[in-house]
């Protein structure tokens, strides 16, 4: 029995490490480290230590403001319930791609282990990576509550509470991700499509059964009950809160429970044998015929293939291109009430505030377009295949200049989304959407001839798993750090010439101006490089 | 004719991979690189196709040289690697298409270049396939096709035998000596002797990043190709 779960606990390792190569790091300490490693370390370092700075600040004027109000208690619950909403969206990812995406199973599968061995590894991998991101979010928290009640049992509630709570969130998703992927077996085919279609019935169902049974609130009903009713992180937290310390700590025996009892429903679900059959994407073509079509041409159908026929690239690459423009009205939507729509709506078309609503239009574009990751990984999408671009005689800039122009044809995808909730739901004119898909274009543009000069420098070729190419790329964390500095910035600029009376012209012709000068630069460096 | 002259090269400070690398291809001549694991044969070959930068030396083909014209060059040269790395994600006819579009080759000259590579190798039914779905053996072929698609003067292949069927590396061979008899070219890199001494004009053996021997080969029955080189690659005396 012992000899099993060493087993499982060593596959969870490998795993870990087949997925998520940015834990070889450690191997780059040891080697003799070279300066632009150093610098990136130092920069990343000191990014993440600003965001955690400015996260602790947040976290205790939340606390002050909550105290003052008399709500102290509902910080606890606020805090597990946006941690909970966190780990739901980082372990569907984390499920999709290592359950359905990682083809190490198909060599894992050549050992003598069975597959509930390897689904229970990829189970703990899933969950140490959740603890991770939980303790981070967490400690904050933890510490400041703490720090203001003075009182060890906080301790032991954020610590029995972060011991479970991944275990609740992700166990249901992966025993339904594994029932996803039987079903695939025995179909032989879409693999891939089962999965996604199993998760979002399981949210949407989640939804719906949330709004049904807390619905509006009503005159009897007031706010602190109806956030209270609403905000659950977990099933029977109100049960939990009670317990005493002892019993929370014992809680954390259904760690144990939890992991054994994936196994052996994975036992249940898959049983001895598993295959993957790979049958997504088969393309139908007619007969035989050669046509001819210029490099440019040919080139970017070729990025348009190699990128749509690849689901890790769709679902990885368009998240942030397709999701950002609808966070808009859904914050508008959960923060505002009807009259407030008006309002805003009224304020979009009035004379004196139509050019603040461009501008703020325009922010929202930007802000969100530098979520450029089918740019900033265009070159390390190439993987082993790199070697084909190098000796084909199709200088390396020019293909840079073509993956550019790709990654920009589907920004401007989420720019026309965008540009069309601005419409239908903000009722912006039609001259206003002019000026602000004009605007968010030539950004879009910017940021990503920045994210493909980025990644053609240093491109990560070597991957064994394509969302290591995108979403475990120091390029394309680097491309959105900048894009994001270079856009606030800009709302700096913006606000300053605002103060000192600058007329709406001037103010988007400067913004058009200086970002024509900005997209030669960097066309200039992108035409610099050497072969 | 492939000129090299000079070639170093270093992946790390202080730790040369090819040093003062200097030998010629002649046109219509095949030359087969030799040599143990790690003496840098795949280096000197990426080095010549211009997928590593060059450090010192020069390559020249024709009238080209690699630093000075890399686009010029490069359309006289073309490549089957040893990785079978294609993209997986495009067609078997996608892929072909591509790699013509690139090199500016005209429909008439695809079609007529293909066309009999195509049914040589038997790969038709496999075109309309993804390159991913296909087995070692067949993407290696589409390689080996997409790769004369501009008949090039220099044809460089790594390990080209690798993962074909019996059949295959018949037709293979038969493609190597047919490009030799039209006067163009060809550099291969290989461990399987026998294939090397019935196919090569020139063998060139490598050892610790420069050149140990060459021997020409041609119209030459009198050497056993593996004494030969294991007298060389052991560095023990010849007599």
């Amino acid at each position: 029995m012992m000899y099993r779960w060493n087993k499982v606990f060593q596959l969870s390792k490998t795993i870990s490490k087949i997925n998520f190569s940015f834990l070889n790091f450690r191997y780059k300490l040891k080697e003799r480290p070279d300066p632009c490693f150093i610098v990136l370390t130092c920069f990343v370092l000191s990014i993440i230590g600003v965001f955690y700075y400015y996260y602790f600040r947040l976290l205790g004027q939340l606390y002050d403001g909550l105290s003052e109000l008399g709500l102290g208690a509902l910080f606890c619950r606020l805090a597990l319930f946006a941690v909970a909403m966190i780990l739901s969206i980082v372990s569907v990812f984390l499920l999709i791609n290592i359950f359905c995406f990682s083809r190490d199973i198909e060599y894992l599968l050549l050992f003598p282990v069975r597959p509930c061995d390897i689904f229970t590894g990829k189970y703990i991998a899933v969950i140490v990576f959740c603890y991770v991101i939980e303790i981070l979010l967490l400690l904050p928290v933890c510490i400041i509550q703490t720090q203001y009640i003075g009182d060890i049992s906080a301790i032991i509630t954020y610590i029995s509470a972060a011991a479970i709570l991944p275990h609740l969130v992700v166990f249901p998703l992966a025993v339904l991700v594994t029932i996803c992927l039987k079903f695939a077996m025995l179909l032989k085919r879409m693999r891939t499509v089962l999965v996604v279609a199993g998760i979002i019935v399981y949210f949407a169902g989640g939804v719906i059964c949330g709004l049904l049974s807390n619905g509006q609130i009503d005159e009897k009903q007031d706010l602190l009950n109806w956030v209270n009713d609403f905000i659950i992180p977990f099933p029977f937290y109100n049960q939990y809160i009670g317990f005493h310390p002892v019993l929370k700590l014992l809680c954390i025996i259904l760690v144990a429970v939890f992991i054994g009892g994936y196994y052996y429903l994975s036992y249940l679900v898959i049983g001895k044998k598993y295959a993957i059959y790979d049958k997504e994407g088969r393309i139908r073509l007619t007969a035989m015929k050669y046509n001819l079509l210029s490099k440019l041409r040919s080139y970017f159908k070729k990025e348009y293939q190699t990128f749509f026929r690849n689901p890790v690239y769709v679902i990885n690459g368009l998240f942030g291109i397709f999701i950002t423009p609808f966070l808009l009205p859904l914050s508008f939507r959960i923060s505002a009430t009807a009259e407030s729509i008006e309002q805003i709506r009224l304020l979009v078309s009035a004379p004196e505030f139509s050019f603040y609503a461009v501008l703020f239009a325009i922010a929202v574009i930007v802000l969100t377009s530098t979520i450029n990751v089918v740019a900033s990984s265009s070159f390390s999408r190439e993987g082993a295949s790199f070697w084909i671009a190098k000796i084909i005689p199709y200088p390396l800039k020019q293909q840079a200049f073509v993956k550019a122009l790709f990654s920009t044809s589907i920004s401007m995808m989420g720019i026309i989304i965008n540009c069309f909730i601005f419409k239908a739901y903000f009722h912006y004119g039609l001259i206003q959407i002019g000026v602000i898909a004009l605007v968010g274009i030539s950004f879009a543009a910017l940021w990503n001839l920045i994210g493909v000069w980025i990644d053609m420098k240093r491109p990560k070729l070597e991957w064994t798993n394509e969302t290591e190419a995108i979403k475990q790329n120091v390029n394309v964390v680097l491309s959105i750090l900048l894009c994001i500095a270079i856009s606030i910035g800009y709302i700096f600029a913006v606000a300053k010439m605002l103060q000192n009376g600058f007329p709406a012209g001037g103010v988007i012709t400067f913004l058009l101006c200086s970002v024509c000068i900005l997209i030669l630069l960097v066309c200039k460096g992108i035409a610099s490089y050497q072969e | 004719m492939l000129e090299v002259s000079g070639l170093s090269f270093h992946y790390q400070p202080h730790v040369p991979v090819l040093t003062d690398l200097t030998f010629s291809v002649l046109d219509g001549e095949i030359v087969g690189l030799l040599g143990k694991n790690g003496v840098g044969k795949t280096t000197a070959l990426k080095l010549i196709l211009g997928l590593l930068p060059l450090e010192k030396g020069s390559i020249c083909l024709g009238n080209y040289s690699l630093y000075l014209h890399p686009i010029q060059y490069k359309k006289q040269i073309n490549y089957v690697s040893d990785s079978h790395d294609i993209y997986n994600n495009l067609t078997g006819k996608e892929y072909l298409n591509f790699i013509a579009d690139m090199y500016e080759v005209s429909s008439e000259i695809r079609g007529k270049n293909y066309t009999p590579l195509i049914e040589a190798f038997q790969v038709e039914k496999y075109l309309n396939s993804p390159i991913k779905k296909l087995s070692h053996g067949t993407k290696q072929k589409i390689a080996i096709i997409a790769s004369l698609v501009n008949d090039p003067l220099l044809w460089v292949l790594d390990e080209p035998m690798m993962g074909l069927d019996v059949e295959a590396v018949q037709v293979l061979k038969e493609l190597i000596k047919s490009r030799a008899a039209c006067g163009k070219s060809v550099l291969f890199s290989s461990h399987i002797l026998e294939i090397c001494e019935n196919l090569c004009d020139k063998i060139v053996i490598m050892q610790a990043g420069t050149i140990k021997k060459t021997i020409e080969l041609r119209g030459n029955s009198s050497y056993i190709l593996e004494d030969i080189y294991l007298e060389v690659v052991n560095d023990v005396p010849m007599e």
